[in-house]
């Protein structure tokens, strides 16, 4: 059973840039699938606060970087399924170097002494 | 660019969060629904999968919270769920809320207009450079109010000796009708009735105002007498006669005859100095006799007071220097004007004499400065009218909030937050404000039209060398626009802390240290208590300025005025406007006079140049012998002389006793033997209680050969209804009796009827356009509406006031009666007890009773210092009563406790209808 101290606490900056390399990659998902295939990658059970994963979704609808359209799953229920738009995936780009560019700086930073 | 997409978007679902709400609700139902599917397809039962699957999506609140936060403003979104709450929460009680929105409505309009009228007197500066170094001159002579208007040597003394520190211009603003424009090609245009200011070469260049088009008037304009035809327009005459042509400096302008070039007009906005009285235009001081008609010689004649004097400051010079220096000039010309000889009391005189100056950055305004006691006395009023209503409605905001203590106590316990709690109370409040105030400024709009009408009313008053009507420009500005806005907030603020102070103090702030909120219901009264008092106090305050001020009305509408006020017509006309002079004046009078007496339903009809009743109150002159006994010391008096051209039967008409004498006859001419009527003052101090009748004087008032006294005639009131002050001397002199005849150009005709005056009026006015149809009749009236006019401020305080004394009564009425009836309610348990152990059902209502009296008795006890000491301010308005004036002051206590005790009635009555049984069975 996971308690409080085992789900990851995440900064909403990565979150948002998790979810947008995750539907980058997977295209279009719905919250639960990409819940499920977060969980997956990290080999966590219940790694995401739900809240906080509807709320870095919302953040990002309202940006316009993603987009949500109700359809219907393969067992036929309706999910809202988001998806990169174009501005979305500059933005993507632009956090990705910028996400690579901070973890060289730590690397450098905390490894490189070693 | 995302960024603002971002803010927008949260700020569109802040106000609209219920869309988002139920999109959420939809995603979580379908997220629901997926993972229940997924953990069915691992095998696991359907009501295990189920709660898995709400467990994956953990507290749904928390959830919705987090979203909330990310796709709105916490802050904003709190506040919209706050104002829809309390926007339910005044829903739900209509009634209620009406009152509450009403009264503040009330209150705030009230504050708003008072507002308005200071700002119109101290905001509107003249569009004019440097608007600051304007100054007003006037003259005060010893114990008498200042006067505006001077002699041309006065002015041009001042003008010399000031210059360099001073720059002194004179003018002068009357009314003319006999106008008439022309255009080169010989169209002609009816000027119509205009308002012409004659001023001095240097006015324009003083004001440093340029012409759009064309030229101002200068003084190479104002060098000789008649030698400079020109004028200058407005804007608002050029639009309104000649179209806006743009052909206007070929156009001229006659004035009874005299044709005048148009050399300029002035730009929009500007309408000369005179507040309320927008010129029409503009021509010099030495074109004053064409103009002036009646009057020709004013430009020269040493006793004609008929220019007003303005000036601006050299730059560096402060209008206390101004002041200084400007006192030794005046002097030095006003002993220059007395001659080689003057006598000791002239000089004594002229000694005590000042000349002041005034600011004229607003312009020259007199009716506004005597209306200023009016609007001061409106804002006190309607600022503790405010007071009581928000006293009102925090009472109220109090009791709803205790009711609603339970209530608190839960939310606290479900773990509410107590700050979320507290501002939830306060938008209540504030939200009652924002419909007050939006409510009060609607309100304010509608009354500042009906104010302004009221104001702009007042007696007629037809100086020979002044303008009549004037227009009352008061309007709500951004100005007052952000002074309702911060007045209703600020109301708000304070009536929606009450609530959330006692709230804190009792629920919440223990609740937040952890402690368990205290039920203290008795806590929640003290404010409660206190707010009532203080309405009862400020109540009894209006209260008592509303009936100073309606029993002054009273007084001054009734008092004995000395003639003869029944069935009788006042009938004001404007001789100057004709055109006509000298014999042709006279002939004026006696045509109007015959034709006027013989009409059916007349009784008789006479004219006089009083202008009775017109508000003018008598002022002390300087030291003179109005009258001199050959034989004897002459006696100087500082009384204001008086002289008045009458026509024969003027006393009969007015219905004045004659003392002793005669009237005057169609045989006292100009040539015949001199004769004069005085009035009783006169004889008195001159003769003591010998009968001057027959006797010969000279008589300061008619210059030249010794005048034979025929009459003498009571005294009745001449100018306002106030009396007061020094009695006037006056003498009455016949109307043919001067060759000048320029005295007669004020007509104001006492036409005495049979029957209804009313039904004469319509033949009176066709009688005078017969007998010349271009004399204006300005107004006819009866004795009551004439006095309605002079005393318009006095009316419009005593209804101002005295429908804010009803407000505040019924509010304080209202407040009473909720505190008492809560009281009782709360006290119920120990009246049925008191009704069993033998406590008759008199004894409870006396309770009761006497619970509303202490309070009420509270508040009179604050509320009588209070009102004495306001209604000190109030002093210069009385009239026969004092502001200690003890019958009034005890009236307005017994209104006070009639009011609590129909307050507390009510609730008293419940309060002995107890049946005990029931009572202590429902506990």
């Amino acid at each position: 059973m996971a308690n409080k101290a085992d789900r990851l606490e995440l900064l909403q900056g990565t979150l948002d840039l998790i979810v947008m390399r995750g539907l980058a990659t997977m295209g279009p998902q719905h919250a639960y699938a990409l819940a499920a295939r977060l969980a997956q990658i990290a080999d966590h059970p219940f790694p995401l606060n739900q809240g906080t994963l509807y709320a870095s979704l919302v953040r990002l609808e309202q940006r316009g970087w993603i987009t949500g359209e109700w359809r219907q799953t393969e067992s036929n229920r309706e999910a809202k399924y988001y998806a990169l738009t174009r501005s979305g995936r500059r933005a993507l780009d632009v956090q990705n170097e910028r996400w690579r560019r901070l973890t060289g700086f730590l690397d450098k930073l905390l490894l490189g002494e070693a | 660019m995302w960024r603002v997409r971002e803010f927008f978007m949260r700020l569109f679902s802040a106000a609209f969060s219920g869309r988002a709400e139920r999109e959420l609700d939809r995603e979580l139902a379908a997220h629901r629904a997926l993972a229940a599917q997924d953990f069915a397809r691992r095998g696991v039962p359907d009501h295990e999968a189920r709660r898995l699957a709400n467990r994956h999506i953990g507290p749904v609140d928390l959830v919705k919270e987090q979203h909330r936060d990310a796709r709105s403003f916490r802050l904003l979104d709190d506040l919209a769920r706050d104002l829809r709450y309390a926007g339910r929460m005044i829903r739900r009680a209509p009634g209620v809320s009406i009152i509450t929105v009403a009264s503040l409505a009330l209150g705030i309009s009230a504050n708003t207009i008072a507002f308005s009228l200071v700002d119109s007197l101290i905001a509107r500066t003249l569009p004019v450079p440097r608007p600051a170094e304007l100054v007003n001159l006037r003259e005060r002579w010893p114990d008498s109010k200042p006067h505006a208007e001077t002699p041309t040597w006065e002015y041009l003394g001042l003008r010399d000796g000031m210059a360099g520190t001073l720059t002194i211009a004179a003018v002068a603003v009357l009314d003319r009708s006999n106008i008439t424009l022309a255009t080169p090609s010989d169209a002609h245009v009816d000027g119509g009735r205009a308002r012409v200011a004659i001023v001095s070469g240097n006015y324009f260049p003083m004001l440093q105002m340029p012409a759009t088009i064309g030229r101002t008037l200068g003084p190479d304009d104002d060098r000789t007498p008649g030698g400079h035809p020109v004028v200058v327009l407005s804007d608002a005459y050029w639009t309104s006669r000649l179209d806006r042509s743009p052909d206007v400096l070929n156009d001229t302008l006659a004035i009874n005859g005299t044709t005048f070039s148009i050399v300029g007009v002035m730009p929009r906005g500007f309408s000369g100095d005179f507040v309320g009285r927008p010129v029409d235009f503009w021509a010099t001081t030495m074109m004053q006799g064409p103009i002036m008609p009646e009057a020709p010689t004013s430009l020269t004649k040493p006793n004609d007071y008929w220019l007003r004097l303005v000036g601006r400051l050299t730059p560096g010079v402060t209008s206390a220097q101004a002041d200084a220096a400007i006192q030794p000039v005046y002097q030095h010309v006003m002993r220059d004007a007395e001659g080689a000889a003057p006598s000791p009391d002239a000089l004594a005189f002229i000694r005590r004499s000042r000349i002041e100056l005034v600011s004229a950055a607003h312009g020259y305004a007199p009716e506004l400065e005597t209306r200023t006691p009016l609007f001061s006395i409106l804002t006190i009023i309607s600022a503790l009218v405010l007071v009581v209503v928000c006293a009102n409605v925090a009472g109220l905001l109090l009791s709803r909030a205790g009711a609603r203590r339970r209530e608190f106590a839960v939310r606290l316990a479900i773990g509410a937050d107590a700050r979320r709690l507290a501002r939830q109370l306060f938008v209540e409040g504030i939200l009652l404000a924002i419909l007050g105030g939006a409510s009060g400024l609607l309100l304010a709009m509608w009354g500042m039209g009906t104010m302004a009408r009221l104001l702009a009313s007042g007696p007629v008053k037809v100086f020979w060398a002044q303008s009549s009507w004037f227009t009352f420009d008061v309007a709500l500005n951004w100005r007052g626009l952000l002074f309702t806005a911060g007045v209703s907030l600020a109301a708000g603020f304070i009536f929606a802390m009450a609530p959330v102070i006692q709230a804190w103090r009792v629920s919440l702030a223990p609740a937040l240290s952890g402690r368990a909120p205290t039920d203290r219901a008795s806590s929640w009264f003290g404010m409660s208590q206190g707010l009532v008092v203080m309405q009862v106090a400020l109540t009894l305050v209006v209260i008592v300025a509303a009936a100073l001020l309606v029993r002054t009305l009273v007084r001054l509408q009734t008092r004995d005025l000395g003639f003869d006020r029944r069935n009788l017509l006042l009938v004001w006309a404007q001789p100057t406007a004709t055109g006509r002079q000298g014999a042709a004046l006279i002939a004026l009078w006696r045509e109007t006079q015959a034709a006027l007496s013989t009409l059916p339903g007349v009784a008789s009809a006479s004219t006089g140049n009083a202008e009775l009743l017109n508000g003018n109150a008598p002022n002390p002159g300087p030291p003179q012998a109005l009258l001199r006994i050959d034989g004897q010391a002459p006696r100087v008096t500082t009384a204001p002389g008086w002289r008045r051209f009458i026509q024969p039967d003027y006393f009969k008409t007015l219905g004045v006793r004659m003392l002793r004498g005669r009237e005057f006859t169609e045989r006292d001419t100009a040539l015949s033997p001199p004769v004069v009527i005085i009035n009783e003052t006169f004889a008195r101090f001159y003769f003591g209680d010998e009968d001057p009748v027959g006797r010969r004087v000279s008589l300061s008032a008619r210059p030249g050969a010794p005048v034979e006294i025929v009459g003498v005639v009571n005294d009745f009131v001449d100018g306002t209804p106030r009396g007061g002050g020094a009695r006037p001397m006056i003498a009455y002199l016949p109307y043919g009796s001067f060759a000048d005849a320029r005295q007669l150009v004020i007509m104001c005709i006492g036409v005495r009827t049979l029957a209804d005056p009313r039904s004469v009026e319509a033949p009176i006015r066709e009688a005078l356009r017969r007998v010349d149809p271009s004399l204006p009749v300005l107004k006819i009236d009866t004795v009551s509406e004439q006095l309605d006019d002079v005393l318009v401020q006095e009316r419009l305080l005593a209804r101002l006031t005295g429908f804010f004394g009803g407000v505040a009564s019924l509010l304080a009425c209202l407040g009473l009666y909720g505190l008492v009836a809560h009281m009782t309610a709360r006290r119920t348990a120990e009246i049925a007890v008191r009704m069993a152990l033998g406590a008759t059902r008199g004894r409870v209502l006396m309770m009761t009773l006497r619970d509303g009296a202490r309070l009420a008795v509270a508040g009179i006890l604050i509320g009588v210092p209070a009102a004495v000491a306001i209604s000190r301010t109030l002093r210069s308005q009385l009239f026969g009563v004092g502001p200690y004036d003890p019958a009034t002051i005890g009236a307005s206590m017994t209104l006070m406790l009639a009011i609590a005790f129909v307050a507390a009635w009510l609730p008293a009555r419940r309060a002995a209808r107890i049946d005990p049984m029931t009572a202590l069975r429902g506990e």
